[in-house]
């Protein structure tokens, strides 16, 4: 188990320093300066003034020292300040985190609390009226675009019936309501963006499980249960069950980005102020420093996230903490 | 083989469907019964009716002419996508494959690194670089989605390469461009289109999301993404300007998504009675 482990960490290494590169390089390569965009709304700017800004920034050095300076700041957690508002970028980030994690737990949870237990049914009473059902909706569900279900949904929920807010996370008397009130409130806006993310991902979830779930029944083990005599909801639940979910402990591992990252379509047709609708601000403001800390985080985020997947999956199956070929 | 295929219920779906959306994008200048563009103050959101089947948006403009225009944009950005990442993708796949040690290793770690950028971010970032004109968001889409085809590619030429009839071409003395173009692409030709198939579905969702954020196909083109970041201003009064161009891109996803699985089955078990 350390040699699997040490060799995937070593491996992370030149994945990790590609991606520093990649981000640096793509973003500072842009026509658009940054100054430009400080200067833009005010014509009387000289070009004294702008220049003087780009050597604030060390942009009219060499992209290679830009390069280089930048990356050791990084590995220390500095991150600059933001060009638009200069503020440190690090706490820029962290103060929009609560929020999409909220979001994306809640969402993560209804997804595998529905998802999981649907496809393992549908798996299960395979051919039945139920399956057909199920699967049909699942595969309409699938295709649909979430932002569109989003639009339809307010339109219909939001706005209609004005059952729900569809604006934001809290109202404008937030600050004036009491502990359980405020509560309610974030609440009630929460409903459709966790509603409507976790419906679109829960198909996907769901129809892997079911694919899982036949496959894995359709082993010789199971078999061997069958003839042994247990009882079905021993052979399905214990034996089948168990052994069909394991690819799940992947998908765990890979959705530890999205939680951090959120959704910048979400969370802009919300106003969710999370991670997501501060990235789609910084693109639109050519927001350099912030742009390229959330693109590094994310990244590094996803390299973690296939780790803890690679460990979580070594831990529940010794086939792949020993392979064959290693002895 | 190929009969059984097109016999299934879902394949025939997904290709009539496919099927229709495209002739709507090849025909549509002459079936639109308004121009795209044409702006009508003197009807401004009017519901579905005779004249118009799909209503009119907050510019008067004909939904229904909109969303024709818009299919012939959303299909080719969809296909020459899907063009260019497979291209690049059997490109880079085959090449690592076929000469394996140290470019192979290059290669795939390269393939590594731009796995771990979300799709969303690194679109993003790219576009806050360029501006975002038509060609400009076919090639970022184009460049950001070949990881999947080269990964395939890679497999398939690895499990073919040692094969009898690759060693019988060397041989002959034919050369590598020869071996890889002639005899391991074309083998592994299965698993990539049905790749593309789901490649052209994705690529068709990217472009609605990216212009629907205003960061895609910019008005007044129409495009179906555009169409709903237009519908959003009008939320609650207009459920038409929502409903119709939201419906074709979920139209087109489930066609493409039936189609794509349909062949992923049909290969599957090709393969598994072949060995």
């Amino acid at each position: 188990m350390i040699i699997f482990l040490a060799k995937k960490v070593a491996q992370m290494v030149p994945v990790l320093l590609g991606i520093t590169i990649i981000s640096f390089f793509v973003i500072h390569l842009a026509p658009g300066r940054p100054a430009d965009a400080l200067t833009e709304l005010n014509p009387k700017v000289s070009l004294e003034v702008r220049d003087r800004l780009q050597k604030l920034y060390g942009l009219d050095r060499p992209l290679w020292v830009q390069y280089g300076d930048w990356l050791s700041r990084m590995v220390r957690m500095d991150f600059g300040a933001s060009f638009a508002d200069g503020r440190r970028v690090v706490p820029k980030i962290l103060e929009t985190l609560p929020v999409t994690l909220l979001i994306n737990l809640a969402s993560l949870l209804l997804i595998l609390g529905i998802g999981v237990p649907l496809g393992a049914l549908c798996a299960i009473k395979k051919g039945s009226w139920i399956d057909r059902s199920v699967s049909t909706i699942l595969f309409l569900l699938f295709a649909a675009p979430t932002f569109w279900l989003a639009l339809l949904l307010m339109d219909a929920i939001g706005v209609k019936l004005g059952w729900l807010p569809v604006f934001g996370i809290k109202s404008i008397d937030f600050a004036y309501l009491s502990w359980p009130q405020k509560f309610i409130d974030v609440a009630r806006h929460l409903v459709l963006p966790v509603g409507i993310s976790a419906i679109s991902s829960l198909a996907g979830i769901s129809r892997y499980v079911h694919q899982n779930m036949i496959q894995t029944l359709q082993q010789p083990f199971i078999l061997a249960c069958r003839s042994r005599g247990l009882p079905e909801r021993l052979v399905i639940y214990r034996h089948g069950l168990r052994n069909a979910l394991l690819p799940i402990i992947t998908i765990l591992g890979l959705s530890v980005p999205g939680l951090v990252s959120g959704s910048v379509i979400f969370e802009s047709i919300f106003a969710i102020p999370g991670t997501g609708r501060l990235f789609y601000a910084s693109v639109m403001a050519r927001d350099y420093p912030v742009i390229m800390a959330l693109l590094v985080l994310a990244a590094v985020l996803t390299l973690l996230g296939n780790l803890l997947a690679d460990i979580g999956y070594g831990l529940a199956d010794p086939r792949i903490r020993y392979p064959k070929n290693a002895a | 083989m190929l009969h059984d295929f097109l016999q299934k219920p879902q394949t025939r779906f997904g290709l009539i469907l496919i099927g229709l959306f495209l002739a709507v994008a090849v025909l549509g200048p002459l079936l639109c019964p308004w121009a795209p563009d044409a702006v009508d103050e003197t009807s401004l959101l009017i519901p579905p009716s005779r004249a118009h089947w799909m209503g009119t948006d907050q510019l008067g403009r004909d939904v229904l002419s909109r969303l024709m225009a818009g299919a012939r944009i959303s299909l080719t950005i969809g296909f020459v996508v899907v063009l260019i990442a497979t291209a690049v993708g059997i490109f880079i796949g085959a090449t690592a494959g076929y000469f394996g040690g140290a470019l192979d290793a290059i290669l795939m770690r390269l393939v590594d690194i731009a796995l771990c950028f979300p799709v969303m971010f690194l679109i993003l970032s790219v576009i806050a670089v360029l501006e975002p004109s038509t060609a400009n968001i076919i090639l970022i889409l184009g460049l950001t989605g070949w990881m999947g085809q080269a990964r395939l590619v890679r497999a398939e030429v690895l499990s073919l390469k040692n094969r009898d009839f690759v060693l019988l071409a060397r041989s002959y003395g034919a050369s590598h461009s020869r071996i890889i173009l002639r005899h391991l692409v074309p083998n592994a030709a299965g698993p990539v289109i049905v790749a593309a198939i789901f490649g052209v579905a994705g690529a068709i969702l990217a472009e609605a999301s990216l212009s629907f954020l205003g960061l895609g196909i910019q008005p007044p083109t129409p495009s179906w993404g555009n169409m709903l970041a237009d519908a959003r201003s009008t939320l609650g009064v207009a459920w038409w300007q929502s409903l119709f161009p939201g419906g074709a891109i979920f139209l087109i996803l489930a066609a493409l998504n039936s189609l794509g699985e349909s062949a992923r089955a049909s290969l599957m078990a090709e393969r598994s009675s072949g060995e």
